[in-house]
């Protein structure tokens, strides 16, 4: 049985690595009333994938876990019991049965970012407006520049200052706000401060929310 | 409440600073009247993994009306958040300042934490000595190993709890109940009324005179405190409850699984071993609780990693049953199992192979020393022929990676004991070549640690000077030339440590200057190399005129008043003074179970394993 557990992940978990999310739900997971499906071979793990890594600092909302099970159970004692069994910064949203996992079908992550910089809101407007946005991404292969402007797919700037952003997300092509930020600071001379990043919604290539 | 929210973004590991874990208690403050907070003095991960830890905060959470919190010292990053923008220092399930707290205990599991006591003091804006804080502020109390000689910080913590903290806490809240109810409390008439519970020593109230050259010449105790100070003992420890819901951090600490409690106490009797001395008489839990206790406490935290703990395990007189009834749960679940080092003299093949079952470690023995007399001067009662039988057999079952602890700088060491290290190294690995080329594993490793020996208090070697510097250096450098071998990995610990290490665990009253003087200098967090500054320790030393080698590079007399004397540990001084004397004929003495050597501990409380009288 391949299940879906909605979630959002804010307050202190919010500071937790993608690691320590995995370890935290692998621990929720044991305390809870599934039997959880392993890999094989040397080092057997519990079958499970998160949708989408978040960074360290950044709250998701909607944020989807996606868990293999042996047998069968009530979905609404499910969602009961892993509720009564998640740290206080997890909360449980939903648990939905799904046929299999949808890892390629993520295409877009909604993001509201708050910030506090010494610049006004139409120097910010200019500046993602650029048709070019340079950055140095550490990627695997080591550092390179990259134009992260194709991956921008909205974005709109509130007074407070608060970002509303719409960026690729997943496998293949995925943008990290906090890697906008730091072009922003890069091309505007400026230092964001006190940044909160919100996940808010993950979409399918369609503009469905997951 | 502290809100750091906009500094954690800029900190290494911010779970660290959060709390919120699952299993963490949080209670309503209109209903608590006494609120405590255990402070351990180190990160996050090392604090958390202490199992002392989860004991007293379960012990003190189910008093309705106490409610006990954790704090940690913060690493450097977040140390400099702390003081640069003033925020002091606070426990993590409520955020609110440690300096509203009623009480602070610190765990005292190493010497080379001291000074993160007073950096936690420093960031709570709380006066490090005792005469300069206030009847407002918290309570500042300590216990743990370290607590056996408490005299290094008898300036800075208002009382310490001797011995085991289970039973003797709930005493103190009791107390400290009745006294906070009062209209017009006193600080000090609590500290004092303290001094009536056994365990409890309440530094103020003594007074120690010196003789010219610097030994102790007299301790008095005032307003009627105890003369001696007996530590506490859990006499059932089988039916102490175990702490159950342990709290299950977000973020990975350094012993991140169930730690079961088998036994306390131990056999053995190795002269160089604190532990083995202090955690008398031994007392077993029953396989039947420990296995229950455990799989409760998988249940409850989700873990997917058990061990057992105590000191040498395989002394556990049920060990087979018990291991083999915990894994029948573990392996239907995955769920990691694992031992903690092993005896060469007593290793159970059959046992590691089970253990094996699930993942494949490494195996680890600590024979301590390289020579046959070097190790019967230590009582560690291990034959070279039970390092080599056993090397033998485990390369033959397959295992490629095994680890040998030894020490160097022991008392009565020559430089022929210390390459006997690496001649047994060298017959380790002469074993593995003996074995067919097909029969023996590829790729095998032979790895050999040395750390530096330092003389504890209620030890044989209570009286030894400990080994300087320029000594362990050489004895180091012995090693490292003569121990050349493809298959040996030789890993040793810097020496200077050791020395400092050495004059707090024998130290007194009078280095409470010295340990404040160096965290002005800017030490702290001493245990970590990569700030642990010997020369600001020094310059401390010499500022305040105290001459280190007093403390640790001189041989003491029998006779000589020792700063802890007046603890009672259970072991009496004529019984080390005994082994002493053995120890310098390297004659060993027999392990609990297979003669009573007359230890004293019967004096305090029954010993299963002798069952007999103090014998004079």
């Amino acid at each position: 049985m391949n299940l879906r557990i909605k979630f959002n992940k804010k307050n202190e978990a919010k500071y937790i690595s993608h690691l320590d999310l995995l370890r935290t739900f692998n621990r929720m997971i044991m305390r809870s009333m599934l039997t959880p499906s392993y890999s094989q071979g040397f080092n057997p793990h519990i079958l499970l994938a998160f949708l989408q890594p978040s960074s360290v600092g950044m709250e998701t909302k909607g944020d989807c876990a996606e868990l293999t099970v042996l047998g069968t159970y009530n979905l609404d004692e499910v969602l009961c019991n892993l509720k009564e069994n998640a740290p206080a910064g997890i909360e449980i949203v939903s648990v939905t049965e799904e046929s299999e996992p949808p890892f390629n079908t993520l295409a877009f992550a909604e993001y509201t970012v708050r910030l506090e910089v010494d610049a006004s809101r139409d120097e910010i407007m200019e500046f993602l407006r650029r048709d070019e946005i340079l950055i140095e991404k550490k990627t695997k292969k080591g550092v390179k520049e990259v134009d992260i402007k194709p991956l921008m797919i909205s974005y709109e700037v509130l007074e407070g200052i608060i970002l509303k952003l719409t960026l690729k997300a997943g496998s293949s092509e995925n943008l990290n706000p906090q890697l906008l930020i730091k072009a922003m600071e890069k091309y505007m001379n400026v230092t964001a401060e006190n940044v909160q990043i919100i996940r808010e919604k993950l979409l399918t290539e369609n503009g469905k929310a997951f | 409440m502290i809100n750091i929210e906009r500094y954690l973004n800029s900190v290494e590991k911010p779970s660290r600073y959060v709390g919120g874990e699952f299993g963490s208690v949080i209670k309503d403050k209109e209903n608590i009247n006494i609120r405590v907070a255990f402070c351990f003095p180190d990160t996050y991960e090392i604090g958390m993994s202490h199992l002392g830890l989860r004991c007293i905060y379960n012990v003190l959470n189910s008093i309705p009306d106490v409610w006990c919190e954790r704090s940690f010292m913060p690493w450097v990053d977040m140390e400099a958040v702390h003081k640069e923008n003033k925020i002091p220092l606070y426990a993590l399930e409520s955020k609110d300042a440690l300096s509203d707290f009623d009480m602070l205990g610190f765990t005292l599991q190493y010497e080379m934490s001291y000074t993160n006591v007073l950096a936690m003091l420093d960031l709570s804006d709380i006066p490090f000595l005792s005469s300069e804080r206030s009847d407002n502020h918290p309570i500042i109390c300590a216990g743990g190993p370290c607590a056996v000689n408490p005299e290094p910080l008898a300036e800075i913590i208002d009382f310490f709890m001797v011995g085991e903290g289970e039973e003797v806490w709930p005493e103190i809240i009791d107390l400290y109940r009745e006294f906070k109810k009062r209209e017009n409390y006193v600080k000090d008439e609590f500290l004092l009324a303290l001094t009536k519970i056994k365990g409890v020593y309440v530094p103020k109230f003594y007074e120690v005179d010196y003789n010219e050259d610097g030994t102790i010449k007299e301790r008095r105790a005032l307003k009627g405190a105890p003369e001696i100070v007996e530590k506490r003992i859990i006499e059932d420890f089988d039916a102490l409850p175990h702490p159950e819901n342990i709290i299950v951090p977000y973020t990975e600490i350094v012993h991140d699984r169930v730690t079961a409690e088998i036994f306390r106490g131990c056999i053995r009797g190795c002269r160089f071993c604190q532990a083995g001395f202090i955690y008398r008489p031994v007392r077993e839990k029953s396989p039947e609780n420990i296995v229950e206790l455990a799989v409760k406490s998988l249940k409850a935290t989700g873990y997917d990693e058990v061990s057992l703990c105590s000191l040498s395990t395989s002394d556990y007189t049920r060990l087979t049953e018990l291991t083999d009834n915990l894994m029948k749960y573990t392996n239907e679940r995955k769920i990691n199992f694992c031992l903690p080092s092993l005896r060469v003299d007593n290793f159970d093949l059959g046992l590691a192979k089970k253990v094996q079952e699930v993942r494949k470690t490494s195996l680890t023995f600590a024979p301590e020393a390289g020579t046959q007399r070097m190790r019967d001067v230590i009582n560690k009662n291990v034959t070279e022929e039970d390092v080599l039988k056993t090397s033998e057999l485990i390369f033959k079952n397959g295992w490629n990676s095994v680890k040998f602890y030894f020490m160097i700088g022991l008392p009565y060491e020559t430089d022929e004991d210390v390459l006997g290290i690496k001649d047994l190294a060298f017959k380790v690995q002469d074993t593995y070549f003996s074995i067919d080329k097909p029969q023996r594993p590829k790729g095998t490793r032979i790895t050999v640690s040395t750390s530096s020996f330092v003389p504890k208090p209620f030890t044989p070697f209570e009286w030894a000077a400990q080994d300087k510097m320029e000594t362990l250096r050489h004895k180091q450098d012995l090693l490292k030339s003569e121990m050349k071998s493809r298959l040996i990995n030789y890993n040793w610990h810097d020496a200077d440590l050791s020395v400092l290490e050495g004059v707090f665990a024998r130290g007194d009253r009078r280095l409470g200057k010295v340990l404040i003087d160096a965290y002005k200098k800017g030490c702290r967090l001493d245990g970590w190399q990569e700030h642990f500054k010997y020369d600001k320790w020094m310059e401390a030393f010499s500022d305040n005129g105290v001459d280190y080698s007093f403390y640790n590079h001189r041989e003491r007399s029998y006779e000589e008043i020792l700063p802890w004397d007046f603890i009672d540990v259970g072991v009496t001084k004529k019984f080390l003074i005994e082994e002493n004397e053995k120890a310098k004929k390297a004659a060993t003495t027999p392990n609990c179970r297979q003669k009573c050597s007359g230890c004293g501990i019967t004096r305090l409380a029954k010993c299963k394993e002798c069952l007999n009288e103090l014998k004079n």
